[in-house]
């Protein structure tokens, strides 16, 4: 029965059956010199990874994280959403990644506001440490700008 | 004459080409790798109502209001929430060091899930002092009392 098999011709000695120090002949080193490597264990390994990574992509929109900004952490969050990305970090307001003055913030954000009705959010990207009195001028501006929805960015406590 | 059992033996040996697997695989870890976001971003959501309709018009549901004071104090005041019984009408929850209660005001959020689940609106309004992790501390508790309308007042 194994002679028709596809493992009649598969090797099974021991790995260790050649490591003997008693035995030390010519033939017995050519054969230790040819060795087997095991791919199914590496394919396995390759595939988990290809899941995890496939499964790890986020369903909610991607917005670049600014440079200097620590975001707060909460537990009860929402899924982002496409918007206006509004980053304040200390005394500094960029509008769409371009610097702008807190008292061109409404202009700013007038000529930055998108044309369809469910991007217009306000995304704010403020650093945790800041003072309300910092983040108070964004929401004035983004009222008279029009916008509706604010959307206060933060990482969601377990990603830390 | 080829023996039978010689010719089966052939037909089911046979080599399968990993090599263009782990070309694929590879490739795919690679992109994968490159792409992943590994801190993901998430929003608090707020809501700004737009004065469209005059006071005597709008119905104002039950609502909660958290004054944020500068030593760290927190106010909180419940409005137009009739039939609500067990519960005070303003609260005031004492700071230590400068640094809001959280574990007084989780407590009574837990307290007002139950006494009175109606309330569902929020309303924040912090000083200039007031630190931005705090309001998104203060929103995230509500949040998690159930409260799903949460409004932010500006100075």
């Amino acid at each position: 029965m194994l002679r028709n098999s596809p493992l009649a011709n598969q090797n099974f000695q021991s790995p260790l059956s050649n490591q003997s120090a008693l035995k030390s002949s010519r033939a017995k080193m050519k054969k230790t010199l040819m060795f087997s490597l095991s791919l199914t264990s590496l394919i396995d390994a390759f595939s988990i990874l290809v899941i995890y990574l496939l499964m790890s992509f986020g369903t909610g929109e991607e917005v670049p994280l600014g440079k200097g900004v620590e975001l707060p952490a909460a537990v009860k969050t929402d899924v982002m959403q496409q918007g206006l990305v509004v980053r304040i970090t200390k005394n500094q307001y960029f509008v769409a990644d371009k610097e702008v003055s807190v008292a061109s913030l409404t202009k700013a954000l007038l000529e930055n506001r998108p044309k369809k009705k469910e991007e217009q959010n306000l995304i704010i990207q403020a650093d945790r440490k800041l003072d309300y009195k910092a983040i108070s001028p964004v929401l004035q501006a983004g009222s008279h700008a029009g916008f509706e929805k604010y959307k206060l960015a933060v990482v969601p406590e377990g990603a830390i | 004459m080829m023996n039978p059992n010689e010719s089966n033996k052939k037909n089911l040996d046979f080599e399968l080409n990993l090599l263009p697997v782990f070309d694929v695989l590879s490739a795919c870890i690679c992109f994968l790798l490159m792409t992943a976001v590994w801190v993901q971003v998430s929003s608090m959501d707020v809501q700004q109502a737009l004065g469209g309709q005059s006071i005597a018009e709008t119905k104002n549901p039950p609502s909660i209001w958290a004054y944020m004071n500068k030593n760290g104090q927190l106010t909180l005041t419940l409005k137009d929430a009739k039939g609500v019984t067990g519960m005070p009408k303003e609260l005031a929850i004492g700071g230590r060091d400068g640094s809001i209660a959280w574990n007084k005001l989780s407590n009574y959020v837990k307290h007002l899930q139950a006494k009175a689940p109606q309330v569902q609106t929020a309303l924040i309004m912090p000083n200039e002092s007031s630190q931005y992790d705090d309001i998104i501390r203060l929103m995230d508790q509500f949040r998690s009392g159930g409260v799903k309308n949460i409004g932010i007042s500006p100075l």
